[in-house]
């Protein structure tokens, strides 16, 4: 799995300036952005994504170009084939869990039905995270926890070639957390899908990581002396 | 925010009383006198106005114009008017018979003509030499006052319904809601012709041309009485006779009117 | 008394007409506003905002003068197509869309600006087109500020009568609306008609206010 990524970006926000420039290439499946709030690292994936767009620069993942400033070439989002977890989930309120969960199986101008059975791919994730009980609820209605399960089931159920996550434990207690690493070490393993992973918990790198990228104010900073 | 309002309340009623007290006090005056006309008198009453004021020094006049039947229906509703001249006899009847005027204190002052007016750039297939050319296609729009209300639409309907024309002619009728609406649509292309007073139609002789002159049922005969009741009874008789004297008689010859 | 009923049919079919232009034009405008930055929006809100401050008078005039016969667009209408405006109930429309349009404009644009741009970066992310985000995310979340601007806009294009009066003119049974009827019952002493009109319009006010209760939603999913 091949992540190379370089990407230079001034954003503005009223009077403060931020220097976005970051480079970093790496073979492992697993891959961290790690750094302290405000080091820039959302940029970072959004810009894979293709939610926003760099300056200059490119992303090449597994062998696809998605940006390349110099050739002029940017894949919108829709066509990148990434799954994407929202640090908050960005679950649609408006839709309940099993629409949620089949959104991107659906074509059109049209939502999920609200009614019947779930599509096969959608059944699957509902099984595999015990979202059956909850498929009829809506994203207020169901526990952090379970919000977690069903932004992850969404941004997989079309088969992404990889997977980004944003601080995806961030809003949950530790019990919780740590359940929810082990369930997707083990999603990791079971659907060796590569994934890049921002987070600033040193447990979630011990877990989810086989090579991590460190930074701080919108640079790539190298890694920290490793405490005894 | 709200305390701080009630903090400086005493200073925002000075203030407020102050601004109040500016805008009721009017000038003070010997007299108002209120005269509503019909709105084909707008311009020549607008001239005859100064020279009575000057007579009567003290005295304002203030003017309303608007079709001679919305006029009607403000007096009768109540309308502080002292002075209503109107554009036909009918609707100084419908006064009457309201009790708004007497009838010994009613006279005409002005007359008037009836007339067809065309856009200026019409060409001659679209200018009428006769009322029974206005049946043909080339006239799709007509504009006349709206006979309920408007005297100018009354004169034209007699005429049409007498010459058995209304039928054939009433769908292309564009109401309008007074004469200058009427020939404000004419002057605006907006309609092929219109029926107003000749008086108007020499308002605007660069974007409407007169092509008929219609003689009318009844003659177009101006009334104007002073209103019952009111408070300036007087001075309200003054003005009507001040209308028919030689002066103002002149100033309406100069605007286009007959004489009553 | 049937005139009244002429003229609520009219005016119903105005409003209407009036509304689902403001829903087309005052969705997508709104949309556009919420979403884009760009030098001078601000300026483009006010002049937007314009018609609903101005003095419907006003605004009939510059319609009128706009198209008229002899105005820059109906000047090219009447040589290319053969079409008069004024006096026609489309210029009632045109007349009443316009008037009301602000009230679509603004309560879609704040209603959209509700609409966490994340969600919709969200849709893209799963795969779907830009109309699809905006049919799919943006405007069942926003569908309720939008409903509540168009039942305004109904409101205000049933009661609309000076800029209707200048560029449709009073012709019964084709730009006679009620408020219009109204005015010109009043003015020829025609007391009962006024009286029916007047309750006829009431009637119907109050029967709109109702269905926008019922219209509404009381519930929708709250936000996360």
């Amino acid at each position: 799995m091949d992540w190379n990524v370089a990407l230079t970006k001034h954003l503005r926000h009223e009077d403060a300036h931020f220097e976005l420039e970051v480079a970093f290439s790496s073979h492992a499946p697993r891959l961290a952005l790690f750094g302290p709030s405000g080091a820039g690292k959302t940029q970072v994936i959004k810009m894979l994504a293709g939610i926003s767009r760099p300056d200059h620069g490119h992303v090449r993942i597994a062998g696809h170009v998605l940006f390349d400033s110099a050739a002029g070439v940017n894949l919108p989002a829709r066509q990148r084939r990434l799954g994407y977890v929202f640090q908050d989930y960005a679950l649609f309120p408006h839709l309940t869990v099993q629409q949620n969960i089949g959104f991107a199986l659906q074509g059109g101008w049209r939502n999920p039905a609200l009614r019947g059975a779930a599509p096969p791919a959608v059944q699957r994730w509902l099984d595999a995270f015990h979202l059956q009980p909850v498929a009829g609820l809506y994203p207020h209605q169901i526990s952090g926890g379970q919000r977690q399960r069903v932004a992850l089931a969404r941004a997989l159920v079309h088969e992404p070639a990889a997977l980004l996550l944003d601080e995806p434990f961030a809003a949950l207690d530790k019990a919780l957390r740590q359940r929810l690493r082990d369930e997707l070490r083990d999603l990791q393993a079971t659907l060796r899908i590569p994934t890049l992973l921002i987070t600033h918990d040193d447990d979630d790198l011990q877990a989810l990581a086989d090579d991590v990228v460190h930074m701080s104010a919108g640079k790539v900073a190298p890694a920290p002396q490793s405490s005894a | 925010m709200l305390h701080q309002l009630i903090r400086h309340l005493p200073r925002f009623m000075g203030a407020a009383g102050a601004v109040g007290a500016l805008v009721l006090s009017a000038p003070a005056c010997a007299a108002d006198l209120t005269v509503s006309a019909a709105a084909s008198l707008t311009n020549a009453f607008r001239d005859l106005a100064p020279a009575f004021e000057a007579a009567h020094p003290g005295t304002k006049v203030q003017l309303n114009f608007a079709a001679s039947g919305a006029l009607l229906q403000q007096i009768a509703k109540g309308a502080p008017v002292d002075v209503f001249a109107s554009a036909d006899q009918e609707t100084m009847d419908q006064a009457q018979t309201q009790k708004l005027v007497e009838a010994g204190q009613r006279r005409n002052f002005v007359s008037n003509t009836l007339v067809v007016i065309v856009p200026t750039g019409a060409a001659a297939a679209a200018t009428p030499k006769a009322i029974g050319d206005l049946t043909q296609p080339a006239y799709p729009r007509i504009a006349i006052g709206l006979p309920a209300s408007v005297p100018v639409g009354r004169y034209t309907q007699s005429v049409l319904q007498a010459a058995g024309l209304w039928a054939m002619m009433e769908p292309k009728m564009i109401g309008a809601q007074n004469v200058r609406q009427a020939l404000d649509y004419v002057a605006r292309a907006e309609v092929e012709a219109g029926f107003v007073y000749a008086t108007d139609a020499a308002l605007m002789p660069d974007k409407v041309k007169v092509a008929l002159t219609v003689p009318t049922t009844t003659p177009v005969l101006y009334p104007v009485a002073p209103i019952v009741g009111s408070p300036n009874a007087a001075l309200a008789q003054q003005f009507a006779d001040y209308l028919v004297s030689a002066p103002a008689q002149a100033v309406f010859a100069r605007h286009g009117f007959g004489k009553p | 008394m049937e005139g009244a009923w002429v003229a609520l049919a009219l005016t119903l079919k105005v409003a209407s007409c009036a509304t689902a232009l403001n829903l087309l034009f005052g969705v997508g405008v709104g949309y556009a506003m919420a979403r884009w930055r760009f030098p001078g929006r601000d300026l483009l809100d006010a002049l937007l905002t314009l018609p609903m401050v101005m003095p419907p008078t006003v605004l009939g005039y510059y319609l009128l003068v706009l198209i008229g016969s002899r105005g820059p667009i109906g000047a090219w209408l009447l040589q290319h197509f053969g079409i008069r405006l004024i006096f026609t109930w489309q210029a009632a429309v045109i007349a009443a869309t316009v008037v009301a349009f602000p009230l679509v404009f603004k309560a879609a644009r704040a209603a959209f600006e509700t609409v966490e741009p994340q969600l919709e970066e969200a849709a893209r992310t799963l795969g779907i087109g830009e109309a699809a985000v905006f049919f799919r995310v943006s405007l069942p979340l926003a569908w309720r500020g939008i409903l509540s601007g168009l039942l305004l806009s109904f409101a205000r294009a049933l009661g609309e009568f000076g800029a209707t009066l200048m560029v449709a003119g009073s012709i019964p049974g084709k730009t006679q609306t009620l408020s219009i009827a109204v005015y010109e019952a009043v003015q020829a002493g025609q007391d009962d008609m006024a009286n029916f009109l007047v309750a006829v319009t009431s009637l119907t006010c109050i029967a709109v206010l109702l269905a926008a209760g019922k219209l509404v939603p009381g519930r929708v999913a709250p936000r996360l």
